[in-house]
């Protein structure tokens, strides 16, 4: 994963696991049963889980750009 | 980030963090519920002598009871269970005594009414330092733990003026 795929992977856990988790809280709240918030937050976790651990090619489109290889010092010193 | 493994930490922690304050959340939203909502115990009271006698140099005293409570009004999302109790509480030179009788679990899941008939008690009526148990007054009185998801176990009981009260008699029997 590049360092844009990285930081998108986060940005995307945070927002799932928090958006789960508030919904399934209110609506555990008015149904007076916090095992409601509970698989809510489970299924948030899972689903990010499965979005942002393994390395999808949606998070290598920012290919980070190496420098060319410098030619080794020795062998030339060692040529010239 | 860089690895299947790191990421993998990250999700599951932060997921277990905001859960962590979920259960908060849930907790605090129900402060001061205990104080609106207390259930009332109809009755309870001894149903049956059955004995007084000297064991062992403790006396020991056996019966039976009956209890209508309904503890709906105890439970609400945060409670897993209540941890209910059935106490005699005795005066020993001018110090209160108090011996658990009998005791249930009540999960949220179960019924929350509890109608005891002619039940015998658990643990018998003993003054586990040799006292005296002839001819004192007991008083039976209900007594419970709020048993939380998340947070602190508190104590409820049935209040005093309400509680029955009987006397053991004089001699053992």
């Amino acid at each position: 994963m590049d360092y844009e795929g990285q930081k998108l992977a986060e940005l995307i856990f945070y927002i799932i696991i928090l958006t789960f988790g508030c919904i399934g809280w209110v609506i555990g709240y008015f149904q007076e049963d916090f095992t409601v918030v509970f698989q809510a937050w489970l299924a948030g976790v899972v689903l990010s889980v499965i979005l942002c651990v393994p390395d999808w090619p949606f998070y290598n489109r920012h290919p980070i750009k190496w420098l060319e290889s410098v030619p080794d010092r020795r062998q030339h010193a060692k040529s010239s | 980030m860089h690895t299947v493994w790191v990421r993998l930490n990250a999700v599951v922690f932060f997921g277990l963090t905001v859960l962590l304050g979920l259960s908060c959340m849930a907790a605090l939203s129900k402060v001061g519920h205990t104080l609106r909502q207390r259930p009332v115990v109809k009755k309870l009271e001894m149903r049956k002598f059955r004995s007084l006698k000297s064991h062992g140099g403790v006396d020991r005293a056996l019966l039976s009871f009956d209890l209508d409570v309904d503890l709906t009004p105890a439970f609400h999302w945060n409670i897993k269970q209540l941890f209910v109790y059935v106490v005699a509480i005795y005066e020993t030179n001018g110090r209160y005594n108090q011996v658990v009788l009998w005791d249930k679990i009540v999960e949220a899941g179960d019924s929350k009414v509890l109608k005891e008939k002619n039940t015998f008690i658990k643990y018998p009526l003993v003054d586990k330092r040799g006292g005296e148990l002839r001819g004192k007054e007991v008083t039976l009185q209900l007594q419970w733990d709020h048993m939380p998801i998340t947070g602190l176990l508190h104590m409820d009981k049935q209040p005093l003026d309400t509680s029955s009260k009987f006397v053991l008699p004089t001699e053992y029997q």
